[in-house]
C-alpha cells in the first residue's frame, strides 16, 4: 500500500504537480481510457471515486471476518460486531455527535430521509402541520415529503431559491411566522444543482426559534465540510458513504439523542428487539432499535476507512482549498464560452459543483459527444425537476470536481465542450 | 428492400467514417432530413416513455404497410429515430415484429449509444413494434 505522500502542504496553499499525482495514484478507478481517451472523471456529485484504502477495507472484510454482527459467540462475530461497532464511533467522532448512540446505520441519504419522513409520520406530523424545504432540495428530500402531504394531509412550504442558488432567508422568516404548526425545517446542506452551501447555523436557530425540528441532508455537504451536527443545533443529519469515497449502499442518520424516545422503529425484525411474544414486542435501545435485519457491516467498514482516509490520510482544508481553486478555474473557463450560461453565480460559499445550459442546444447531445471525449459528466434535470420547471429549464450540464481532479482535465474538458458546442450550436 | 437490406445499406453508408465525430455528425444530418413532425404534432401522447430527451413517434398504416414519422428536441435522438424510421417504415407488421436492428454496434457507436434507459434507443424500438403489433391485430 502507497505511503502518505510525505509532503504536507499547508492549509493556505495548493498541491503541486507531484502532490497531484500522489493524491491520483490512492484512485484507480482515474487510471483507465474512456472511448481511447483518458477519463476525465467530473461526475463527483453523482458518486465519488473510491481510494484504494477503501477498496481494501471492503475487500478485508469479506477475505477475512465475514460474520454476522451481534449475538455471536464466536471469534469471528465478535471481530465483525467490533468492526460495525468502531465505525459507528468514527462516524459520530466525525460529525461531532454526542455519542455513537446517535448515529443509525442506513442504505444512504435517500433512506435516511424516508425513516424520518415515516418515523415522524407515525407520532409526530398530525395533519396540516408545516414541513418547510427549499426549493432547491433533491427529490429525495422532496418526494417523501410531498407523499406525506398527500396522504397524511400535511401543508408544504418552499424557501424560494434565486438562479444564484441561494434561498431567500427573509421569505423564510416570513413562512415561519405565517404558517400553522411548524414542525420540521429540512434543508441541504448544499444544492446538488448550483453548489450553493445554505447558511445551516443561521437557518437551523431561526427554525428553533419557533421549536421545529430541523433536519440536513447532508449528501453533497459532508465532503466538502467539516461537520459538527452539535454547532449546528440540526435534530437529523443524513449522508452516503458513496459521495465522500465509501462504498455505495451504505449511510447515515444521526438522531440528537433527546429525540430517541420520540422517534420510533423505522422497519421492524430481527436485531431490534428486546423481547418478542407472539402478541406483542418491545424494541432494542437506540441505535438498535433503528436497525432491523443484518447491517451492511462490509459498507460500513468500507465507511470507516473513508473516514480515515479524509481525516488521517488526506490534508482536508488543502483538499478542499484545491477544489476551490479548480471551481473557479472552471467557472473561468466556462464564462468565456460564447452561449453557456451558469446557474450559481455569486458571492455565496459554493461546493466545486457548475451547472450550466446552452440555449438551442440540448444537454443530452452535449454530454453525449462529451463522452466520446472521454468527458463524465451528468447531464439532465438532476433531481430537481420543480425549480428546473420553475426556471423555464429542462435540465443542464454538471460539471462536479473532487481534490483529484486537475487544471489540465479541465482545460481538456473545456476544449471538448468548445469542439462539441461548435458542431451542434 | 427488406428491412435487412435497408441496415446493410445504411451499416456501410457510416463506413466511410473513420472518426466518431463524423459519424455523430452524418447521424445529425439524417435526422435532418428525415421524416420529423410539426410541432402541432409533438402531442403528448406520442412521447416515447424512457428517453433523457423528448421524443415523439408517430405510426399510420397505408396499404398493408406501417410509415413512421419521428421527431426529437435533441440532435442526437433525432438522428437515431431517423434511422429506425427509415429502416422501419413501409414494411408490413410481421417483418417489424420479426426484425432486431443490429446497425448501433456495427456502425462502431454500440458504446457511445448503448441501449440503455439514457438515450431511450430501446423505448424507440419497442415502440416502433409496438404501434405494428397494434396495426397487425386491428388487420385480424
Amino acid at each position: 500500500m502507497k505511503s502518505n505522500p510525505s509532503s504536507q502542504p499547508s492549509a493556505n496553499s495548493v498541491f503541486n504537480d507531484t502532490q497531484v499525482e500522489d493524491w491520483r495514484a490512492f484512485f484507480p478507478a482515474l487510471d483507465q481510457q474512456v472511448n481511447g481517451r483518458p477519463l476525465i472523471y467530473l461526475d463527483n456529485a453523482a458518486t465519488s471515486l473510491r481510494p484504494i484504502q477503501v477498496i481494501g477495507a471492503v475487500s478485508d472484510y469479506y477475505s477475512t471476518i465475514n460474520a454476522n454482527v451481534h449475538r455471536a459467540n464466536h471469534f469471528l462475530g465478535h471481530q465483525s460486531t467490533r468492526i460495525y461497532e468502531a465505525a459507528r464511533q468514527r462516524v459520530a467522532d466525525f460529525i461531532g455527535a454526542s455519542s455513537s448512540g446517535e448515529i443509525v446505520f442506513t442504505k444512504g441519504t435517500s433512506e435516511s430521509i424516508n425513516f424520518v419522513a415515516a418515523a415522524l409520520s407515525e407520532h409526530v406530523l398530525q395533519p396540516g402541520d408545516t414541513v418547510i424545504l427549499t426549493e432547491s432540495e433533491h427529490h429525495s428530500n422532496m418526494v417523501p415529503w410531498i407523499h406525506l402531504k398527500q396522504r397524511l394531509g400535511i401543508r408544504l412550504e418552499y424557501i424560494p431559491v434565486e438562479p444564484s442558488g441561494e434561498a431567500d432567508i427573509a421569505v423564510f422568516e416570513r413562512i415561519l411566522e405565517q404558517s400553522p404548526n411548524v414542525r420540521l425545517v429540512s434543508i441541504a446542506h448544499a444544492s446538488n444543482l448550483t453548489g450553493a452551501v445554505h447558511p445551516l447555523h443561521e437557518m437551523t436557530r431561526m427554525a428553533k426559534r419557533f421549536g421545529a425540528l430541523v433536519m440536513i441532508d447532508g449528501a453533497q455537504g459532508v465532503v466538502h465540510h467539516r461537520v459538527d451536527v452539535e454547532e449546528i443545533g440540526c435534530d437529523f443529519y443524513a449522508f452516503s458513504a458513496h459521495k465522500m469515497y465509501g462504498p455505495m449502499g451504505v449511510g447515515v442518520l444521526y438522531i440528537k439523542e433527546a429525540l430517541h424516545e420520540m422517534v420510533g422503529p423505522y422497519q421492524f425484525g430481527g436485531g431490534m428487539i428486546d423481547a418478542v411474544h407472539f402478541d406483542r414486542v418491545s424494541y432494542a435501545a437506540a441505535p438498535y432499535k433503528y436497525e432491523a435485519g443484518t447491517p451492511n457491516v462490509a459498507g460500513a467498514a468500507g465507511l470507516l476507512a473513508a473516514i480515515d482516509f479524509m481525516t488521517k490520510t488526506l490534508d482536508f482544508e488543502a483538499a478542499v482549498t484545491q477544489e476551490q481553486m479548480l471551481l473557479g478555474h472552471l467557472e473561468e473557463g466556462l464564462s468565456g464560452i460564447r452561449g453557456v450560461s451558469m446557474l450559481g453565480q455569486g458571492d455565496h460559499p459554493k461546493d466545486p459543483i457548475v451547472s450550466f445550459y446552452v440555449p438551442g442546444v440540448h444537454h443530452y447531445d452535449i454530454a453525449t459527444m462529451l463522452d466520446g471525449f472521454g468527458v463524465a459528466v451528468r447531464a439532465g434535470h438532476h433531481c430537481v425537476q420543480p425549480l428546473l420547471r420553475k426556471w423555464g429549464l429542462e435540465g443542464t450540464i454538471r460539471a462536479s470536481l473532487s481534490f483529484y481532479n486537475t487544471k489540465g482535465e479541465i482545460d481538456a474538458f473545456l476544449t471538448a465542450l468548445e469542439r462539441v458546442l461548435a458542431m451542434l450550436g | 428492400m427488406t428491412i435487412k437490406e435497408k441496415e446493410a445499406q445504411l451499416i456501410e453508408d457510416f463506413e466511410l467514417f473513420d472518426d466518431w465525430m463524423d459519424k455523430y455528425g452524418y447521424i445529425i444530418d439524417l435526422g435532418k432530413s428525415g421524416a420529423s413532425l410539426d410541432d402541432a404534432s409533438k402531442r403528448e401522447e406520442l412521447l416515447i416513455k424512457g428517453c433523457q430527451s423528448r421524443v415523439w413517434l408517430e405510426a399510420e398504416m397505408k396499404g398493408g404497410k406501417v410509415y413512421y414519422r419521428a421527431d426529437s428536441d435533441a440532435v442526437i435522438p433525432k438522428g437515431i429515430a431517423a434511422m429506425l424510421t427509415g429502416l422501419f417504415s413501409g414494411h408490413r407488421p410481421d417483418e417489424i415484429l420479426d426484425f432486431s436492428p443490429v446497425f448501433v454496434d456495427r456502425i462502431g457507436l454500440g458504446q457511445h449509444l448503448s441501449p440503455t434507459r439514457s438515450n431511450g434507443l430501446s423505448a424507440m424500438i419497442q415502440q416502433i413494434k409496438n404501434y405494428a403489433l397494434a396495426f397487425k391485430s386491428k388487420e385480424a
